[in-house]
């Protein structure tokens, strides 16, 4: 049995970049336009898939020119800091790359034709927006890009990337601790694909989907909301983590600080969260609260008899209020619409604010790269975006996938990868043998409901306060439903098989995080102010650090890496590329209007 | 009964756009008339991209009662 | 501080403004609502008027302060 007899479709390529959102795009665009050969999978289609789907209103996580990039970076530590508890959480010297590169890269991102709208201030230079959780401190810049992949997908297309949509990743493909392709599937034809390629970039977007979304999934109603339910099943992190990489801080759950009732009329990038000109906590008396919601405080309020409690925009003036409609017009076009049919002006709404659960995983969490994007412990497979440990939001995606994209030719020279790896039959065999299996199982069980029961560990076993004896029974159930179900899947079409391969992703990634949860008693209870319960001060520069090695989970907890020398001598003003000639043209471009 | 996405058939010309875009993939093509339907639609998470790309607005996209 | 509540409407239909000017375009054109947001936004955004910069810089360091206090309650209330 060979390559050819066993792969319904067999490619060759320089790069492969898996997935086509706002990280894979920029990756795949510029090892093209560098002259390489690139593959871009992407289970759905690129033009409107992951979490920029919809459009995206505002970029975080970028610099200000004139501040130190020293100070950002510590800044950006702190905030991490604050959401989960003491300690740092995320490598500092991924932090400096990627804002030292963030004016860079948009210039990139113009260069490859994304439609940018900036909004700019009177004098004429773009607005930055003070982050709405810490008062003054402006790290996002107010653009509007609502075809960004549209316009990513289009400009990958013309540079020469050949994009494969509605293909899934099954799994990696390794050769002596290096990666050499993957093995993947077609959910429309049903087809089993191998890729043969010298370096592989997982941009497959974070992990969410061991947990219920935002809002709670009623009746039949799969993916309420959760933001891009596509991108968040943890495809990348579970095939790099069978495959060998290391990922880290699986212990660490996130949500947003509330949920608003109203939500799913509502867009992520809604303004009055983004710039600090918050709606206003008020109880149904009127009284207000400082505008941090946290699970305490509405317990506090409960027992006090003030809820329910809602957020309201009504003091904001008319021009905000159209401030807004231009973000959700940019971000989720069809809040508009769905407010309308449920029937409320939200100028005079009060959004009903509702207690918060865990819903996904911290951004810190993710493949353990170091600050060239390369994985730690397999070589030739890098990590941009989300999926990234230490990145999160849309910028820091845009700015890896470019860097990465960027450095591809040097580093397949120095690597000296002039031939594809050698394929392990094995690994073939074993890819193509799950699909048959999923595929010959019609009365298997509906791999969503199996996703919901996984979740529903999560809810009951896990939760924020994880204690050790429900991590216990949640484990004996993830076992259970791992027996009797992993295998059973029905995947008797693409659609369905497709599913089961997500499922798949999000059992193994959910045994990860129990593992995780069970090793740091420190990081229980831990979000959003809960703060921690078991603090161990010695340990809170230390994270949770877990991978494969020899067919077994290891799990390490070590040390996060030090700011590198380097950067630590690095004049206090040490540039960020490009920003202020950057400005200079935005305001040069606003005074020829 | 209804769900999350109603196309006008009347308005509909079989462009495939929501096939080929919806990130779910909660659509398929009927082999015989060509036209898109809704077959997936527990897994349609209203993102309303089939409603906004439709070139003849023919997709309308409701709040069902679950969602109220 | 107390704030004028107006009742929870979810009785009548609103309209956005900006959504009736999509639906307008997109029916004049006969084009998706997408591109017809695409033309009509950038104009409806230039509309705004200029930023009311004293009031969003005075909302936003008054919420710095309740929120720099309301973290210092919390650390308090911890010992």
């Amino acid at each position: 049995m060979n390559l050819q007899s066993i792969a319904d479709r067999l490619y060759e390529t320089d790069v492969l970049v898996v997935g086509g959102g706002t990280a894979g795009c920029p990756a795949a665009w510029k090892a093209a336009k560098n002259g390489l050969d690139v593959i871009m999978i992407e289970k759905n289609h690129t033009a409107r898939s992951g979490h920029c789907a919809q459009g995206i209103d505002t970029n975080l996580n970028f610099p200000r020119p004139g501040v130190p990039l020293k100070l950002h970076v510590a800044d950006w530590q702190k905030r991490h800091h604050m959401f989960y508890g003491e300690g740092k959480f995320c490598d500092p010297n991924i932090g400096w790359v990627t804002f030292e590169k963030a004016y860079w890269a948009l210039k990139q991102m113009e260069d490859m034709g994304c439609e940018m709208r900036w909004e700019k201030g009177p004098d004429g230079k773009v607005l930055f927006i003070p982050n709405m959780f810490f008062g003054g401190d402006e790290n996002q810049i107010a653009v509007h890009w609502r075809n960004i992949k549209r316009d990513m997908y289009n400009a990958c297309l013309k540079a020469g990337v050949k994009v494969l949509n509605r293909i899934m990743l099954i799994d990696l493909l390794t050769e002596n601790g290096r990666v050499i392709g993957a093995t993947c599937y077609d959910t429309r034809e049903g087809s089993f694909i191998v890729i043969m390629a010298k370096v592989v970039i997982m941009a497959a977007g974070p992990l969410a989907r061991t947990y219920d979304s935002e809002t709670p999934m009623f009746y039949k109603y799969k993916y309420r909301y959760h933001g891009a339910p596509g991108a968040l099943s943890g495809d990348g992190l579970a095939a790099a983590y069978r495959a060998g990489a290391e990922l880290v801080n699986m212990d660490i759950g996130n949500c947003w600080f509330y949920r608003l009732r109203d939500d799913i009329l509502m867009p992520i990038g809604q303004v009055f969260h983004r710039d600090g000109v918050n709606g206003r906590w008020t109880d149904y008396e009127g009284n207000q609260y400082p505008p941090i919601a946290t699970a305490r405080l509405y317990a506090e309020l409960e027992e006090a008899g003030k809820t329910p409690v809602f957020l309201s925009q009504t003091h904001l003036n008319e021009d905000y209020q159209k401030r807004i409609e231009v973000a959700t017009a940019d971000e989720r076009m069809v809040s508009l619409k769905l407010s309308e049919d449920r029937g409320f002006n939200p100028a005079e709404h009060r959004y009903e604010i509702q207690p918060m659960h865990l819903h996904n995983f911290a951004t810190a969490c993710g493949i353990v790269v170091d600050e060239t994007f390369e994985s730690n412990t397999l070589k030739g497979l890098f990590a941009v975006g989300d999926i990234a440990a230490a990145l999160s939001s849309c910028g820091p995606a845009v700015t890896s996938g470019m860097i990465v994209g960027e450095a591809m030719p040097e580093y397949i020279k120095n690597a000296h990868l002039d031939k594809q790896g050698n394929v392990d039959m094995n690994q073939i065999t074993a890819a193509k043998a799950i699909v048959d299996r999923y595929a010959s199982t019609p009365d298997g069980c509906n791999p969503i409901e199996l996703e919901a029961s996984v979740r529903y560990i999560s809810t009951v076993y896990i939760s924020q306060y994880k204690q050790a004896n429900k991590l216990k029974v949640g484990q004996q159930r993830l076992n259970s439903l791992r027996r009797e179900f992993y295998d059973n899947m029905d995947g008797s079409n693409p659609h369905h098989l497709m599913r089961c391969l997500e499922t798949r992703n999000i059992m193994d990634m959910q045994q990860v995080h129990i593992d995780a949860c069970f090793s740091r008693p420190e990081t229980r209870g831990n979000y959003t102010w809960q703060g921690t319960w078991e603090r161990d001060p010695a340990r809170d520069d230390m994270l949770t650090y877990q991978r494969m090695e020899n067919g077994k989970p290891v799990l390490e907890i070590r040390h996060v890496p030090e700011l590198k020398e380097k950067y630590v001598n690095s004049p206090d003003d040490a540039e960020i590329e490009c920003a202020d000639l950057y400005w200079d043209e935005l305001k040069k471009e606003s005074e020829r209007k | 009964m209804m769900g999350p996405i109603k196309i006008d058939y009347k308005k509909c010309i079989g462009c495939k756009k929501c096939y080929d875009l919806c990130p779910q993939d909660i659509y398929v093509i009927d082999k015989e008339t060509g036209m898109p339907k809704v077959v997936y639609e527990d897994e349609c998470w209203l993102c309303g991209i089939c409603w906004m790309e439709c070139p003849k607005r023919a997709i309308d996209i409701r709040l069902t009662a679950c969602f109220w | 501080m107390k704030l004028e509540l107006k009742p929870g409407d979810y009785e009548s239909k609103f309209e956005f403004p900006i959504l009736k000017l999509i639906r307008q375009k997109a029916e004049e054109l006969d084009i998706s609502y997408c591109a017809a947001a695409d033309i009509v936004v950038p104009e409806y955004q230039k509309t705004v008027r200029y930023r009311d910069h004293e009031f969003e810089h005075e909302v936003m360091m008054s919420n710095d302060a309740e929120f720099k206090q309301a973290i210092q309650e919390y650390y308090e209330r911890k010992e």
